[in-house]
């Protein structure tokens, strides 16, 4: 529930979102559910013109079991309370 | 009925002398009460024969079963089946026997359309299925009457056999007749409808012109009637019997003359649509001029107005061509209109029907399948603790909340931790709230659930630990969370003396000391160190959440066990920094070990108000005695190099951390604590161990550390802004005290200000006078900055003969410098250069410009 729960936070940020197949998908990210799947709009492709296919379409929802990384911006992110969650989350199962 | 369009008409014989012409045909010809007759028949029963009528019926008989009625019995003879030759000779001998006799089919004979096909198509013989088609049109077109079939197929065809080619010839001339047929109906129609126009026309004109005459007829017999009238009354006067006569014949002229009204009433009533087809009426009003004066009236008005409609249509044209101009921009205008008009509409027709399309999926779910599915979200998104299970969201939200204390929609969501808390800013609709409520108690009753259940399921798991490794078979919940396969061992306070780390946490206790005598036990390693402070992160998680369910002021008593609690927690941090202790316990002292990681030193800064001013102090202490076992001093030697590499990096880092989470926010003291006589002691012990301190006042961080202290001490000697203006100063023995302490400092400092700059400590290293050294100095300026500013604020505190020790000590630095800026370029560079020299000389009253170089 962490990640989930960072990610609630992170809506209408502007994310990158590597997915396995090397697809690099740069946009505001909507929402996320539970699975981590991932709604974008107003998307972005890294090199574009190797993926044409990917031209006209301006919002995705990505399924979260192909997400690769998924870029966070640092301005969004509270690094310490990060870390303090993640505390929690690894003292509740020791 | 006929089966297929088959010709039903059966086969007749047209006379009883037809076996002479069977005998003349080439065919197998049956003949029965012959010479040659095997009397066969005589076997046949006669009697019985009573009822045939009932069985057969008694109706005149049809054409159903005369599934060959195309043929011709005299010239083409069918042989008879077997059985047929049982029949009685008298109905064997003619097939006309079941048209003529009696016995005859109930069912009528021209039933089916194709009854009156009977009809003398030649394709009927051909192809029946043809011939079904076509017939009806030949019958329309043809001038055959009706006849009944069986007579009627005896044509020439008939008599020979035909081959394909004639056939197909025949049927094209068919087609081609069919098609001139139609054609030529086309054309007469056609010709026909020009002709009606033609009348039409002709016959308005005609109306016009009768109606003219008509006019003038009328005019005339009125003329006419008014003098008969005239002339009636003066025979009147001389016949008294004729009145009588002309009453009863007016009177029979009167009935006429309603029949004629009535006759032509029926065409009149007809709808508008009707009335170009007036003047085709048979009935001219001319021919009846007294017949209905109401009807002629209505049919001369509606000519008056078609008139006037085409003379306002004139009208307009003309007006139209006086204001062609006018007329253009018009049209261009209102053609614009349309468009704009045609576009919106069509905007408007798109949107409509996409939410018509949409409006198919209306009402698809119900109300309770819509529940469901936002129960399951709901359920996701909160739990009974969201601290707990959405720690990150909540405490993300709620800083953010703080740093701009504008609203900010808050993730609140079931936050039953939060709200004990009491939020000031939580306003919002009522209603909302009580959603929320709502859903809390809902959310809390499908956690419990779920809880009790995984409960009794492990309770009756049979397994243990290995249960359901391989997969749930079933209750699987929502969270679809895999199971964990590596089980880690749950620590637990008997376990920890077996693990190695917590074992030697263990001895390491302050209160375990005593126990390892003289021997120096082993100073923590950066695992250890690592893992101690992760302790400590949880004890100070802990201590925030017991935070954020502070009770209410009014629970005394919850209140006083929280602060129990606190304490209690609180301790056990101060506990697990170790600073108090022998000083000598190790090397590096478990504190300054501690500290030496990241993570570590970010501990403190957390722990900045957690920790007493008397701890702090204490902390403090142990780090300025035992400075040369602090990690930043240790590594220190690498911050002058002015190559960038990793580990350079990483000690520019930790020195960072150290300064700014270490001693300026975990070791903060409060202001009440904050005396000159603190200051004076640090600064104290800093200057104890003499060599030392010159070692670490060549370190960057070293030199920043005894700058805070300086600074602190210097601001509290000259006294501070009280609350209310007035000034609060140290007191006088402090004062005199740190007079000393700053002599002592000032010619301890002396020799070492030279090689205090880490520009005298790179510099040296690259050929002098070499464009190299100034590119380096270029570098070396950033660094040098704090040591200027720390000399200037140095001297600042000293006398004047301090001063004028320090430029003579300092000279060459300051001329060094001063000629290196001089081959510099206007810039940025130089000015660099000649402020960071001018910040010490301005603090002695002077300035780089009075100084002559060369």
């Amino acid at each position: 529930m962490l990640i989930f729960s960072v990610f609630k936070t992170l809506t209408d940020q502007t994310v990158t979102v590597e997915l396995k197949n090397d697809l690099c998908i740069t946009g505001v990210l909507k929402s996320v559910d539970q699975y981590l799947n991932i709604r974008l709009d107003a998307i972005k492709v890294q090199n574009a013109d190797q993926h044409p296919h990917m031209m006209a379409v301006r919002n995705c929802f990505i399924r979260g079991s192909v997400v690769r990384y998924v870029q966070l911006p640092a301005s969004a992110m509270d690094t310490q309370l990060l870390e303090d969650a993640t505390r929690r989350e690894s003292g509740k199962k020791i | 009925m006929s089966f297929f369009g088959f010709e039903t008409s059966l086969p007749q014989h047209q006379d009883t002398g037809q076996n002479q012409a069977f005998a003349e045909e080439d065919v197998a010809v049956y003949t029965w009460g012959d010479a040659s007759y095997d009397t066969l028949g005589d076997a046949l029963q006669e009697a019985g024969d009573d009822l045939n009528d009932e069985t057969f019926g008694s109706g005149p008989v049809g054409k159903d079963f005369d599934f060959s009625g195309t043929f011709d019995n005299t010239r083409q003879p069918k042989p008879e089946p077997a059985p047929s030759q049982n029949i009685p000779s008298g109905l064997s001998n003619g097939n006309n026997a079941w048209t003529s006799n009696a016995a005859t089919s109930v069912l009528p004979k021209h039933v089916h359309p194709s009854g009156s096909a009977a009809a003398p198509s030649v394709f009927s013989r051909i192809d029946p299925l043809l011939a079904g088609r076509t017939e009806p049109k030949q019958v329309a077109a043809a001038v055959h009457p009706p006849v009944d079939a069986p007579f009627m197929i005896a044509g020439d065809y008939a008599s020979q056999p035909r081959t394909m080619a004639e056939i197909e010839a025949d049927m094209k001339a068919a087609a081609m007749q069919q098609q001139q047929l139609a054609q030529q109906r086309e054309r007469a129609r056609i010709l026909e409808q020009q002709q009606m126009l033609a009348q039409q026309q002709q016959q308005q004109q005609r109306l016009q012109e009768e109606e003219r005459m008509r006019q003038e007829q009328q005019e005339k017999l009125a003329s006419i009637e008014r003098e008969r009238l005239l002339q009636l009354e003066r025979q009147a006067r001389s016949d008294p019997l004729w009145a009588i006569r002309q009453a009863m014949m007016e009177q029979k002229i009167g009935n006429q003359g309603h029949v004629h009204e009535r006759n032509q009433s029926i065409p009149s009533e007809a709808s508008p649509m009707s009335r170009n087809r007036q003047p085709m009426i048979p009935v001219l009003p001319s021919q009846m001029p007294h017949a209905a004066p109401a009807q002629q009236q209505m049919m001369l008005q509606e000519l008056l107005y078609h008139q006037q409609q085409q003379q306002q249509f004139l009208e307009q044209q003309l007006h139209a061509q006086q204001h062609s101009e006018k007329s253009a921009e018009v049209m261009a205008d209102a053609q614009r209109r349309i468009q704009e008009a045609e576009i919106l509409e069509a905007k408007h027709r798109r949107r409509v029907s996409k939410i018509q399309s949409m409006a198919r999926y209306n009402d698809l779910m119900t109300q309770s399948d819509k529940d469901f599915i936002t129960r399951v979200q709901v359920a996701q998104l909160v739990t009974s603790d969201p601290y707990a299970d959405d720690f990150y969201a909540q405490v993300y939200a709620s800083i953010k909340q703080q740093r701009n204390a504008s609203e900010i929609n808050l993730l609140k969501l079931g936050s039953a931790g939060a709200s004990t808390q009491g939020n000031p800013n939580q306003r919002g609709p009522h209603r909302r709230e009580n959603a929320i409520q709502r859903m809390q108690a809902q959310v809390e009753r499908l956690v419990n659930n779920m809880k009790s259940r995984e409960l009794s399921k492990e309770a009756g798991a049979p397994h243990g630990p290995l249960a359901n490794v391989l997969g749930k078979t079933s209750g699987r919940s929502y969270k679809a969370a895999p199971r964990q396969l590596l089980q880690i061992a749950i620590a637990s306070p008997e376990s920890a003396k077996a693990h190695p780390v917590k074992e030697h946490e263990a001895e390491k206790a302050p209160e375990h000391i005593p126990s390892h005598g003289n021997q120096a036990p082993p100073p923590f390693s950066r695992a250890e160190a690592l893992l101690i402070i992760e302790r400590l992160f949880t004890n100070i998680l802990d201590m925030e959440q017991l935070r954020r369910n502070k009770p209410l002021a009014e629970e005394q008593v919850a209140i006083a066990a929280w602060n129990e609690k606190q304490q209690a927690l609180l301790d056990q941090i101060w506990q697990g920094l170790r600073v108090a202790g022998n000083l000598h316990e190790t090397n590096p002292h478990p504190f300054i070990a501690l500290i030496a990681p990241l993570k570590g030193k970010r501990f403190i800064g957390r722990l900045g108000r957690d920790l007493t001013d008397n701890q702090k102090v204490m902390a403090l202490s142990v780090i300025v005695t035992l400075i040369d076992q602090v990690d930043v001093i240790r590594n220190a030697a690498i911050l002058d190099s002015v190559e960038d590499s990793q580990d350079r990096r990483f000690v520019e880092r930790q020195a960072y951390a150290f300064q700014e989470h270490v001693i300026n926010q975990g070791l903060q003291l409060s202001p009440a604590s904050r005396t000159l006589r603190v200051y004076n002691s640090l600064i104290e012990f800093m200057l104890e161990n003499g060599p030392v301190f010159s070692r670490v006042m060549r370190t960057r961080p070293g030199l920043t550390l005894l700058e805070h202290f300086f600074a602190e001490a210097a601001l509290l000697k000259h006294g501070l802004q009280g609350p209310d203006g007035e000034v609060i100063s140290a007191p006088p023995e402090d004062i005199a005290k740190w007079d000393k302490l700053y002599d002592r400092l000032f010619d301890v400092l002396l020799p070492l200000w030279t090689i205090m700059f880490p520009s005298s400590r790179i510099l040296p290293a690259f050929p002098p006078d070499s464009m190299e050294i100034i590119q380096v100095s270029l570098v070396t300026d950033g660094f040098d900055q704090p040591v200027w500013r720390f000399l200037a604020g140095f001297a600042l505190e000293g006398t004047v003969e301090q001063h004028s020790r320090l430029v003579t000590q300092l000279r060459a630095k300051v001329m060094g410098t001063l000629k290196m800026a001089q081959r510099l370029e206007e810039g940025k560079a130089k000015a660099r250069k000649i402020r960071n020299v001018d910040l010490f000389l301005n603090a002695l009253g002077l300035s780089s410009s009075q100084i002559p170089l060369q």
